[in-house]
């Protein structure tokens, strides 16, 4: 229990994590405001409708890029200030202090999700007013939010699994954010046929299963099924957490 | 039996071809403060960071109390450190810092106000560790290494790149540790900066100890004290000195004189009636050491 708190409190007293989560907050503000403010980008007027709901609840997972940072950084702060080796003598066992991390980064994506959802549910809620209509909440907007959690909660491991293996801060940012935006791009694109099996993309079949499809955002029909996608970026998930908990347990710090 | 509170047996780390620790054993009892002295890259971080577990050796074993530093049921309340490597973050205040360790080692929060009231840094508890001087973030660090109130201490360079105030304000503090009767590694360049407080030292150079004893033996290994001393009539004082013994030469404006101790210099000038207008009593240097135990056989 302690060890938990005390992770907490080691991201909550970095001005970092408030930074990134402001980030988070501005993303998914932009982007369900966007939707809202022009029809035309895809959503169609508002009606409160479950789909359009959904969809909303969408822009939340995302800004799952905003977890994956946080998560990495809880574990690569640590090295490059060497309060890993503190948090190592008051925490002899290494698996600990990476299942800690773990635990940790699922809560800040399970308040990230839940932040993010109270800005949709304002957002949705000017909009219905505005138009005059009711929000119709149903089971597409209901799995729309059990996939963002589940989406974010698996980015937060997949974030402090990459932040382990690759413990230098500017080269896991980099490989990360490169990886993630260049080489998964270009591969969805034009090897999507390998490019769906990459790590994010498969995350994104998880967060973007709203089949309102739209020329802007939506589902791209390039990615895999949603549960598929799930299993395939657990996968990955797995494997890297045990990637970096046997580095972990091995490595001098 | 004396009780040891520290007890390092064959302990070697290479790094690739390197042997930064080359088959170190010694034992830190407890209620003693022990140097371990070396000149830089001799293996007292390595030593010190495989003792709490930072380091795997490759050979040998560290425990405290007995027990491998893994195996201990509560680690914070039983040994405090200062490791090479280990820091803080810049960007969060220092009672988070400590808040932090002392969440993680189950310690109540009132006892970080505690540790930084005993380093003297109750005034800068809501700073930013980055904001810290050099010598700031060395208190914090003994701040936090005294958290859960431990019985051992392993200290690396604790006066390390601070002022002369600073490096005697952290020997009394570690003076009025050992006064509490608790074990203390402390390591450091210089056998001055700690010969004044250690009970015994250890000498470690390319990885091997060299030397362990106490600083009186060490000491005399050295060629024993030299006495820097000057007088109204140093020819007179000379002969003195040469008739109890000493090596006597000339040094500066006054003598430099080997093989007696300040009192017997004293006592000579005082017999001889000459006024002396300067007494020095110098310890020997670690490098001299090194050269009186790379020259012979070392003490054991
Ligand atoms: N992580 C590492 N990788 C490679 N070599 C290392 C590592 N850590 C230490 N060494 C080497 O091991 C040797 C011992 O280093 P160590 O830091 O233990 O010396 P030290 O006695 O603490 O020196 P100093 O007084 O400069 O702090 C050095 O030659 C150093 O270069
Ligand atoms: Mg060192």
């Amino acid at each position: 229990m302690g060890l938990i708190a005390a992770e907490i409190r080691k991201l909550a007293s970095v001005t970092t994590t408030w930074v990134m989560t402001g980030i988070g907050v501005v993303l998914i503000l932009l982007s369900a405001g966007l939707f809202l403010l022009l029809p035309e980008f895809g959503l169609g007027e508002f009606r409160g409708a479950d789909p359009q709901l959904a969809f909303l609840v969408e822009q939340v997972g995302g800004a799952s890029i905003v977890v994956l940072i946080v998560a990495l950084l809880s574990m690569t702060t640590e090295f490059r200030h060497g309060t890993i080796g503190r948090t190592l003598q008051l925490t002899p066992s290494r698996t600990r202090v990476v299942v800690g991390k773990f635990v940790a980064g699922t809560l800040y994506a399970l308040a990230f999700l839940v932040i993010g959802l109270v800005l949709v549910a304002i957002l949705a809620g000017i909009g219905a007013l505005t138009a005059g209509v009711g929000l119709d909440l149903a089971w597409q907007t209901l799995t729309a939010i059990w996939f963002a959690g589940v989406g974010l909660v698996l980015t937060s491991w997949f974030g402090v699994a990459l932040g382990s293996l690759i413990r230098s801060q500017v080269v896991a940012l980099t490989v990360t954010l490169v990886w993630l935006f260049v080489i998964e791009g270009a591969m969805l694109t034009f090897v999507p046929a390998v490019g769906r099996w990459l790590p994010f993309n498969a995350l994104n079949a998880v967060l973007l299963t709203n089949d309102v499809t739209t020329p802007m955002g939506g589902p791209s029909p390039q990615l895999l099924d949603p549960l598929v996608g799930l299993a395939t970026f657990l996968g990955y998930v797995a494997v890297t957490a045990a990637g970096a908990i046997a580095l972990m347990r091995t490595r001098d710090v | 039996m004396r009780d040891v509170a520290v007890e390092v047996r064959g302990l070697t780390k290479r790094f690739g071809t390197q042997v930064a620790v080359d088959d170190v054993s010694f034992d830190v009892p407890a209620g003693r403060i022990v140097g371990f002295l070396g000149p830089n890259g001799a293996g007292k971080s390595t030593t010190l960071r495989a003792i709490v577990g930072l380091t795997a050796p490759n050979a040998g074993t560290a425990t405290i109390h007995g027990v491998p530093f893994h195996d201990l049921a509560d680690p914070a309340r039983t040994v405090g450190a200062i490791v090479d490597g280990v820091g803080f973050h810049p960007g969060r205040r220092a009672i988070d810092e400590l808040r932090i360790a002392a969440s993680t080692a189950g310690i109540p929060h009132h006892r970080c106000d505690e540790v930084l009231e005993l380093v003297g840094l109750a005034a800068a508890r809501r700073k930013q560790v980055g904001r810290f001087s050099l010598g700031m973030k060395q208190r914090l660090g003994l701040a936090a290494a005294m958290l859960g109130d431990p019985r051992v201490l392993l200290l690396d360079e604790p006066a390390n790149g601070l002022d002369p105030e600073g490096i005697q304000w952290v020997r009394a503090f570690l003076r009025y540790l050992a006064e509490d009767g608790r074990a203390i590694l402390v390591s450091s360049h210089l056998l001055g900066e700690v010969a004044r407080l250690v009970d015994e030292v250890l000498v470690i150079r390319q990885g091997r100890i060299v030397a362990h004893g106490t600083v009186d033996a060490l000491t005399a290994a050295a060629g024993g004290t030299t006495v820097l001393v000057a007088s109204q009539d140093d020819a007179a004082l000379a002969a003195a000195l040469a008739q109890r013994g000493a090596t006597v030469t000339a040094h500066n404006r006054g003598l430099r004189v080997e093989g007696l101790d300040p009192a017997d210099v004293g006592a000579a000038a005082l017999a001889a009636g000459v006024v002396l207008t300067e007494l020095r009593a110098m310890t020997p240097e670690l490098e001299d050491v090194f050269l009186e135990l790379t020259a012979g056989g070392g003490i054991a």
